[in-house]
């Protein structure tokens, strides 16, 4: 397990040895290597292969813009696919995969796309899925999109956790090089509290990939040093491997922070933090990105950005070849053959397409000016360069620089837009940046060490006294100058060999040519249809290559042919960290009744209303279905008594000398004359005249009310009731809060509720018929003491009551109503039972409050009070919601009894056809009604109180159930209402 | 008379919890009393002035807190609402209140309505910040600071009350999830 | 985004709740001649504008107080923030004038 390619001092640890896999083969790295500068060492040139060709491709950068190195990480439940080798930290026991390959890397047997790449270009996709329809899935679904792809994934549920959170700062420092260095100094120093941020694990960016002198130390031990000092302020907190993907509104970032990527196992901690930072500024000192330079088969295994070859050279001990040539349009890739000279690497020749430069070759190193690489050899790896002037060159590794783009990602999310600076041949940002963005270094086109380093410090002056915190200007360190002439070339013709741009998604300077004389004119266009930078990689290499090509087709000019827009992320995200913890029953809370624990242990099943858990009914021993304890739940309640858990119903304080008059505006109905220790039922419209919701409300004073909204509702209820009060109505002295929290409240309903209730309310407090009637409220208390309230209002058309005590107490409640009630063989009920009873009485509930009803369509029309300003009341009288023949609300039943009604069935005359244009009204519910014992129903249907007796049609064709059903009232039981007055 | 043949026996929506994990300790805070006093529209001087002399405290502005000699933590939640918070006398906890305050204020009992966490410890800082919003960075939140917000989608009255400690209040009905925010918040970051 | 808060200083868009226009504190009289077709108008039309507009938020998640959001709807520059029942209490004002 020597590594062959492994050359120098690095920034790697010697000691120990790690050992990692690939594709099964097991080989030796250090810490701090990447997977790839790993693989390098060991000599390892093909990675994988490319999506749409399958053209053996390898490493090809060292950071987060790399398009080839895709790797699958791990096994099983825990793989990862398409993560770049290149960012990958190196820990032992590593185990990685290549992929989209069929077969091995080496002989993929989809390579034979390769040869049928004439009939696979540009627009490929949209000419070819087109027709015939029934290839679709048969044909192209499975093969071509098995055959063009990435890593799989593996279907199981991710066993990593992932977290976020919420970070604040004076200043966010984006990227940890030269410029956010002393960004993050200067601010530092000055006291602000600062981030720093960096999607590298070692923090210093390419102050460790180069070797530059800053203060007479190497730059790589200029970035030890001011780490090591940023490290001693607690106002700054340093965030290797974060990764700032998106920048939002008013200085939000969005961060992704890798925690335990670079470890074996996450040990039960959150494997990446999503933050969410706010900053009152930011400086963004992302850096810049080489990009390349199309040619003839310039995709080789071995064809690398010169920036990255110099960067495994200095920071990693990593030599990429053992002949090295570089083809360079600019002075930069002239530094990758100094550097890789220095350090004893064969660098056999300098090609430059331009003719004249202001720079020297190491000794013995031949140049090529005015020269261009035209095409290459080498089945699986790089084994020779053709160049222009007809010569050829056998090597093994060729760096290519096309130059350096500005990172200006970042401040395109809002409404930034790139401007050209040709002598950079680089767009850099301009427009309108993101709220408190400033940017210095390489991503505001200062490409120099000196002036990147000045810019960070400059401006980080600027914004903090912006802040107004006092900045040291200190001196700035002392560097070298350093050439960096450049120029505007990207594309070498290359007649029928292919030159690659997006190397990812294997987009060629031909099918950019020919998109262009198929009329995609526009950039935006451009891209879609070739899908150059649509990649996990967004191109960042290669945009820059397709711009200069198309502007070349046009016959524009870079800046006019424009960029397109860039928008988060910055480099991927993985979805698990977007959910954090929201997955599976944490996806959103869940509300507890104060009864919960005594149902549960009492056979409850329950069922989500909203966020509460609600029992739905309670199954007794021997019983096997739902139905058996729904119909005893509600056959022993009406025989008798039974109790259900009602809190989540929504309930709201209203206080105040203006209380009964604000009621007054807010429900339909009147208010103003309810007496102290009297219940109304309350009908609230929205102020289009439809029904918003129904309730109760109780005068337990002159000034103070308790108004109950539906569970579904409650929420809403009171966001509206605040806007009456705060918006509308100012000047009206009323106080709300909710209390759906503080009391827990159950429905006592059945012939002998009151005698129940009787054996626990404290005697001084008379609840007979004619002290407590119909309707009555009022503050009681109960076992000794314990202070309650009690309403005497009924859901299920029985002798019923509310009876509330603080919250404290609920679950012991429960299960004293129960045992206070075994005389009375008092049940529990659930929701279900509830939902048949007031069925059977024909209440309305959220199925008939459904959004798209009115008051007189639920047969309340009369409420509607027309002597008051309330919300809702002058819209609900629209002529077309008081029209005469309009829907009502009535009871349906099946014509046949043994049959079983179903909710959303439409009506329709006997005979009729199922059509729209004949439909009457639908079927809003339905239950099984052990009182009576056949199924029954309400619903809305045209003229419906007028039309009793009538037999219509419930349509139902979508599940196959149309039956006739006839008319009936929507009071099933008691319809005088004797009992609720017993 | 009381009827006394049944006996109502209360709990507290956490059931006492306690735990120590060693940068940070939570306890569930229990027997504790929260009343709602809420201003009259008008009547601000004069509810104020009747704050200070019952309950020995003033009037805290909003996002701020008012201690007393008498054992009331006054919490300003919104420019005419404030909480007191104090130990709970028994019975309805805001009936102390009206008898002093009468009708000079609005009052509602909230103590059942709320769970009570105190957080306390170095490690809170970290463990927080994976939920909670608002900056609680020591120059920013200062002891006597109360924000309400919201923590894993759910409604959380914030309060520093001394050093590295805080006590967070939520729904009774989801008190769970609360603490379960809390730590695991705790566990992924110590 | 942010909203500043005239007492809470700056929070999060996310404690808040969206209505809509603040043209909605100006509910018309509903004894009024033309009280339908002024309600009509009140609920259903709205200017759909690029650039500045005055919007209700509720502050669910925090104080609970409306607040009219004067807000750039390009560039969503909150320009001016103000409590609801303040601007409410002079419109009222300014109707009994």
């Amino acid at each position: 397990m020597k590594q062959e390619f492994r050359i120098a001092e690095s920034k790697v640890e010697k000691e120990p040895i790690l050992h990692f896999s690939f594709n099964g083969k097991t080989y030796a790295g250090h810490k701090g290597d990447t997977l790839a500068s790993a693989l390098l060492a060991n000599g390892v040139k093909m990675v994988g292969r490319s999506f749409k060709y399958h053209r053996p491709r390898g490493i090809f950068s060292c950071g987060s813009e790399e398009p080839n190195a895709l790797v699958t990480l791990k096994t099983g439940q825990d793989v990862e696919p398409n993560t770049r080798a290149t960012v990958i930290e190196l820990y032992d026991g590593l185990e990685a995969h290549s992929q989209n390959h069929m077969g091995s890397l080496k002989y993929d047997l989809l390579a034979f796309n390769d040869i049928l790449s004439p009939f696979l270009s540009a627009g490929f996709y949209y000419k070819t899925f087109m027709w015939p329809a029934a290839f679709w899935e048969k044909l192209y679904e499975p093969i071509i999109r098995r055959a063009a792809g990435l890593g799989a994934l593996s279907g199981k549920e991710d066993p990593e956790t992932y977290d976020k959170g919420f970070l604040h700062c004076d200043l966010l420092v984006i990227g940890s090089g030269s410029s956010g260095l002393m960004s993050a100094l200067t601010a530092g120093r000055a006291g602000a509290s600062v981030i720093l941020a960096d999607e590298d694990f070692l923090l210093g960016g390419r102050l460790h990939m180069e070797q530059m002198e800053i203060d007479g130390s190497s730059s790589s031990a200029w970035a030890d040093k001011a780490i090591a000092e940023l490290s001693s302020m607690p106002n700054v907190r340093i965030m290797p491997r974060t990764t700032i993907y998106g920048s939002y509104d008013h200085g939000i970032f969005g961060a992704l922070e890798r925690k335990t990527d670079h470890l074996k196992s996450s040990d039960g901690k959150p494997r990446q933090v999503l933050w969410r930072v706010y900053s009152k500024r930011s400086v963004l000192a992302a850096g810049a990105t080489e990009r390349s330079i199309a040619f003839g088969n310039n995709d080789r295994p071995g064809i690398m950005m010169a920036g990255a070859v110099r960067a495994y050279a200095n920071r990693f001990g990593v030599g990429t070849g053992k002949d090295i040539a570089v083809f360079t349009n600019n002075d930069d890739g002239w530094h990758t053959a100094r550097d890789l000279a220095a350090k004893g690497v064969n660098v056999k020749a300098i090609i430059d397409s331009r003719s004249h430069v202001n720079i020297t070759a190491p000794e013995g190193v031949q140049t090529h000016l005015g020269t261009n690489v035209i095409n290459t050899k080498g089945r699986h790896a790089l084994s020779s360069i053709t160049l222009s002037n007809g010569e050829t060159l056998d090597v093994d590794c060729l760096a290519v620089s096309g130059g350096w783009s500005s990172n200006v990602h970042l401040t395109c999310h809002q409404r930034g837009k790139p401007q050209w600076n040709e002598q950079i041949a680089s767009f850099v940002p301009g427009g309108e940046l993101p709220v408190g963005m400033s940017v210095a270094g390489a991503a505001n086109g200062s490409m120099t060490l000196a002036s990147a380093l000045q810019t960070g410090r400059d401006t980080t002056i600027e914004v903090l006294k912006d802040l107004g915190i006092k900045a040291i200007k200190k001196a700035l360190p002392k560097v070298e100058d350093e050439a960096s002439e450049t120029s505007v070339f990207f594309h070498v013709e290359s007649g029928k060999n292919r030159a690659w741009i997006d190397l990812q998604n294997d987009v060629t300077a031909k099918d950019v040519k020919q998109s262009h004389l198929e009329g995609y004119r526009s950039v935006e266009h451009l891209k879609r249809y070739t899908t150059l930078g649509m990649a996990t990689d967004q191109g960042k290499t290669s945009n820059m290559l397709g711009l200069a090509v198309m502007a070349d087709a046009s016959g524009k000019t870079i800046p006019q042919t424009g960029t397109t827009m860039f928008r988060p992320p910055y480099t991927p995200v993985p979805i698990g960290a977007l959910a954090g913890r929201s997955r599976g029953k944490e996806f959103r809370p869940t509300r507890k009744t104060p009864s919960h624990k005594w149902a549960k242990a009492n056979g409850a099943e329950f069922v989500e209303a909203g966020n509460w858990l609600r029992a739905q009914w309670y199954t007794k021993p021997g019983e096997s279905h739902w139905r058996e304890s729904t119909d005893r739940e509600a056959l022993a309640t009406r025989k008798s008594v039974g109790i259900c858990d009602v809190t989540t119903l929504g309930k709201i304080d209203v206080q105040g000398k203006d209380a009964a008059e604000f009621l007054n505006k807010v429900y339909a109905n009147a208010f103003g004359k309810l007496g102290v220790g009297k219940v109304r039922y309350g009908l609230m419209l929205r102020e289009d005249g439809i029904v918003m919701d129904d309730g109760t409300a109780a005068r337990m004073s002159d000034t103070h009310f308790v108004v109950t909204t539906t569970t579904a509702n409650a929420v809403n209820v009171y966001r509206h009731m605040e806007f009456c009060r705060q918006c509308l109505w100012p000047q009206m002295d009323v106080s709300l809060i909710s209390t759906t929290e503080q009391w827990a409240q159950f429905a006592v309903a059945g012939p002998n509720a009151r005698k129940l209730l009787q054996k626990i309310v404290d005697k001084e407090h008379d609840i007979s018929n004619d002290a407590f009637p119909f309707m009555a409220c009022g503050e009681i208390s109960v076992c000794g003491g314990t202070p309650a309230r009690l309403f005497r209002i009924s859901f299920s058309g029985e002798l019923a009551y509310e009876i509330a005590v603080p919250t404290r107490y609920g679950n012991s409640m429960m299960s004293i109503l129960i045992k206070a009630g075994e005389k009375f063989d008092a049940v529990p009920y659930g929701t279900e039972a509830l939902g048949v009873m007031r069925i059977e009485k024909g209440h309305a509930a959220g199925n008939e409050l459904c959004g798209t009803t009115t008051a007189q369509d639920l047969g309340l029309g009369r409420m509607v009070s027309k002597k008051k300003d309330s919300i809702g009341n002058t819209l609900s009288e629209r002529e077309y919601l008081t029209r005469k023949d309009g829907l009502n609300l009535v009871g349906f039943k099946p014509v046949d009894e043994s049959k079983s009604l179903q909710a959303g069935a439409h009506f329709i005359t006997k005979e009729s056809e199922p059509t729209m244009a004949n439909d009457e009204g639908w079927m809003t519910s339905v239950c099984y009604s052990p009182n009576l014992g056949y199924s029954i129903g309400l619903g809305f249907i045209n003229n419906g109180s007028n039309r009793i007796g009538e037999t219509v049609t419930a349509a139902d064709p979508l599940r196959g159930n149309t039956l006739d059903v006839e008319i009936v009232s929507a009071h099933f039981i008691d319809p005088e209402g004797e009992r609720l007055r017993a | 008379m009381p009827n006394s043949s049944f006996k109502l026996e209360a709990s507290s929506p956490l059931a006492g919890f306690s735990q120590d994990f060693g940068t940070v300790l939570v306890e569930e805070l229990t027997n504790k009393a929260l009343v709602s006093i809420a201003e009259p529209l008008g009547m601000k001087t004069k509810l104020q002035a009747e704050v200070k002399k019952h309950l020995g405290a003033s009037w805290p502005e909003i996002g701020t807190t008012t201690n007393s000699p008498k054992a009331y933590h006054l919490l300003g939640l919104q420019t005419d609402m404030i909480f007191a918070f104090f130990d709970h006398p028994g019975g309805l906890a805001d009936a102390a209140i009206k008898l002093m305050l009468k009708d000079n204020a609005y009052c509602t009992d909230q103590s059942d309505a709320w769970v009570i966490i105190k957080v306390s410890g170095e490690g809170i800082y970290a463990a927080l910040e994976r939920i909670c919003p608002v900056n609680l960075s020591r120059d920013a939140f200062a002891v006597g600071t109360v924000q309400r917000t919201s923590m894993e989608h759910l409604g959380v009255i914030i309060l520093k009350h001394a050093e590295d400690s805080f006590v967070l209040m939520g729904a009774t009905s989801s008190a769970e999830d609360l603490l379960h925010a809390v730590t695991v918040s705790i566990k992924n970051t110590n | 985004m942010i909203i500043n808060h005239p007492y809470l200083g700056p929070r999060d868009a996310a404690e808040f709740v969206y209505l809509g226009d603040a043209s909605l504190l100006e509910r018309p009289d509903w004894q009024s001649e033309d009280a339908a077709s002024e309600f009509h108008d009140y609920l259903h039309l709205r200017d759909n504008v690029a650039g500045e507009m005055r919007e209700l938020w509720f502050h669910e998640q925090g104080d609970r107080s409306w607040l009219v959001v004067t807000r750039n709807t390009i560039t969503h520059e909150v320009i001016k923030v103000e409590m609801a029942r303040d601007v409410a209490q002079k419109i009222s004002n300014g109707a009994a004038a």
